[in-house]
């Protein structure tokens, strides 16, 4: 008989991404009584380095190895630990763009979402976490990137990141990541937030209009695994756009839930230079082409040895091509997905059965994306674009480029994404909206959701400022129609 | 499983990478155990049916020339590989392609690590 244990708290929250940890850490600072569980293990940016084996079992789910079903097939990644998807991305910190907003804002009736309204929620944010640009210039596949928008008169810019640059006395400089584990959660620890990893609900225990309590398991320090009762006033769910939308329909919710999930999918391909390619300043280039944006984003992957050769493997001669390793680096064209996916569970199964079919429409974009990066990449002095369409020849002028120009095939590709976002939009329009325009789930009054499965679609950007600021906006909202406490 | 991936894993390294990086028969034997525990770390719905992929690409070879894929020699495996790579089934061209991924991300990946790391008994 599994040991069993209730817990009461006045607000638990659900998944300790950067939507999950901003929440708590506002709640907590007003003297809410908070609880935050997590799925994942508690682990310090140093337990593992960025992009590692080591990393994907410890911070991913399934450790990495999870797809989206559709032609072609998109590999997903999703982070699984104390601190979410911040624990293991690029950091990037880039603000919206005012007409998609407006879209929104207009397409599901969302009150007060102007980029004008939402700003003092980005510098609030901006306070709590260090947002800068790299002090000692940018990283060599960045400069390329910059190199190659000089040449064809394209915008390009840096995008700053959650990243502290601290200056150690032997006059190096150190680069910490400013995860949720480094800024928002031990804040809100500091309130008096209390914090449960390897915690997994399992279901919300529902009486018509309210959640009365939630179903959880936990394992404690010795791998006992103990279930939990976790009694609350208020939930909010903030688990990311896939688990958000399961564990709501697992618990009996499921108007508009999990039926629109969008990403921001992306193509990748390793260009050779003639220069070497790698320093240790970047990691993820943090240059990125403004031009076609929000549609289309061009810039730079992580490129160690091993990603160039999961890259390169479709092609027969890799282990010859990746002797010039040094001289290779991995970038990527990333679309606004137009395709609606879905998140539905499997009986008696853990996971849910992830859908997303890319249209004609997301694969015509691909083609037009690969066909500017291979503009770019030649524009910066690539001396070879290896095609990432299985048997596709590589391109090594401007005659070549005709190849890449053309509709993405519906297999023997590789398509990725960290990005999902809106399976449980926002709004006041019914019909389309499961929650509203400050995350409450129409229908129920102690329900909340607080992460990008609330957005109304893809921003065509790095989401993680969006995700934080409006997080903010929804617990401040929260806290004034709450009868005490101020932020 | 583990003795069918470690044959794949095998081939795949000595067509696509021995000649630039060497065969370390530690890093291979890690490789293809890290593979199966990613493998079994997948989404149960996705797990059940590599197992049952892999499983056919073991047997496939048993009905069409007496053995099965792991009983053949290097240069038998090569071709059941190349014609499962051209196969006209998108699934065989993807079993292929799946455990060729995996075995350059793995390998490289253990190859570019300390010694230290890669010689640690069990996976990362």
């Amino acid at each position: 008989m599994m040991p069993q244990k209730n817990i009461h708290c006045e607000i638990l929250i659900v998944g300790s991404g950067p939507g999950g940890a901003t929440t708590a850490c506002l709640l907590a600072r007003a003297g809410k009584d908070v609880l935050l569980v997590e799925e994942g293990g508690h682990f310090s940016v140093a337990d593992a380095a960025a992009y590692s084996l080591k990393e994907m079992d410890l911070k991913y789910r399934h450790a990495g190895m999870t797809v989206a079903f559709g032609k072609p097939t998109v590999a997903y990644l999703e982070a699984c630990c104390v601190g979410g998807a911040s624990e293991v991305n690029a950091g990037l910190y880039h603000y919206p763009f005012a007409e998609v907003l407006e879209n929104w804002q207009a397409g599901f009736q969302i009150k007060e979402f102007g980029l004008r309204e939402l700003e003092p929620f980005f510098r609030d944010g901006e306070q709590d976490i260090a947002v800068t640009k790299m002090p000692a210039g940018v990283g060599p596949a960045s400069r390329k990137i910059l190199e190659g928008a000089d040449q064809l008169n394209w915008k390009a810019a840096e995008v700053p990141r959650c990243w502290k640059y601290l200056k150690e006395p032997s006059g190096k400089t150190k680069q910490v990541r400013q995860s949720m584990t480094e800024t928002m959660i031990p804040k809100a620890i500091q309130a008096g937030c209390r914090l449960l990893a390897r915690t997994k609900v399992r279901y919300l225990k529902l009486n018509r209009r309210a959640a009365l309590f939630a179903v959880a398991d936990s394992f404690n320090s010795d791998g006992q695994k103990v279930r939990l009762k976790i009694f609350f006033k208020n939930v909010f769910v903030c688990a990311g756009a896939i688990q958000t939308p399961a564990l709501l329909r697992r618990s009996g919710i499921k108007r508009h839930i999990g039926d629109s999930l969008r990403m921001h999918p992306a193509i990748r391909v390793v260009a050779l230079f003639k220069d070497q390619m790698h320093d240790n300043t970047e990691g993820v280039p943090v240059v990125q082409i403004q031009e076609f944006k929000p549609r289309l984003t061009l810039g730079g992957s992580y490129s160690a040895l091993p990603h160039l050769a999961l890259w390169l493997s479709g092609q027969r001669d890799v282990g010859k091509k990746l002797s010039l390793w040094k001289n290779m680096a991995i970038f990527y064209a990333l679309i606004v997905g137009t395709g609606k996916g879905t998140v539905r569970n499997i009986p008696f199964l853990e996971d849910p059965w992830i859908a997303m079919p890319l249209t004609e429409k997301d694969r015509s974009a691909f083609g037009d994306g690969l066909f500017r990066l291979g503009q770019l990449l030649l524009a910066a002095g690539a001396t070879e674009i290896y095609s990432p369409i299985a048997g596709g020849p590589s391109i090594k002028n401007r005659a070549d480029l005709g190849s890449l120009k053309q509709v993405l095939p519906q297999s023997g590709v590789d398509i990725s994404t960290i990005h999902l976002f809106s399976s449980c939009p926002m709004g006041e329009d019914f019909k389309q909206c499961a929650v509203d325009s400050f995350g409450k789930v129409h229908g129920f009054d102690n329900v909340y959701l607080n992460d990008a499965s609330i957005l109304s679609g893809a921003p065509g950007a790095n989401p993680q400022a969006l995700i934080m600021a409006v997080a903010r906006r929804n617990a401040q909202k929260f806290l004034e129609n709450e009868p005490t406490g101020s932020l | 499983m583990t003795k069918v991936v470690l044959h794949l894993a095998r081939n795949i390294v000595s067509t696509l990478l021995e000649q630039e990086f060497g065969q370390d028969q530690h890093v291979l034997n890690k490789t293809a155990v890290i593979i199966v525990q990613r493998i079994r770390q997948m989404p149960k719905f996705l797990s059940w049916a590599m197992v049952f992929l892999t499983m056919v690409f073991e047997w496939s070879g048993f009905i069409l020339s007496g053995k099965r894929f792991s009983s053949k020699t290097l240069s038998e495996q090569n071709e059941q590989i190349e014609r499962w790579r051209d196969s006209r089934l998108s699934v065989c061209r993807d079993v292929v392609q799946f455990y060729e991924k995996m075995t350059v991300f793995i390998y490289c990946s253990l190859m570019d690590s300390p010694v230290t790391d890669r010689q640690r008994s069990g996976p990362t």
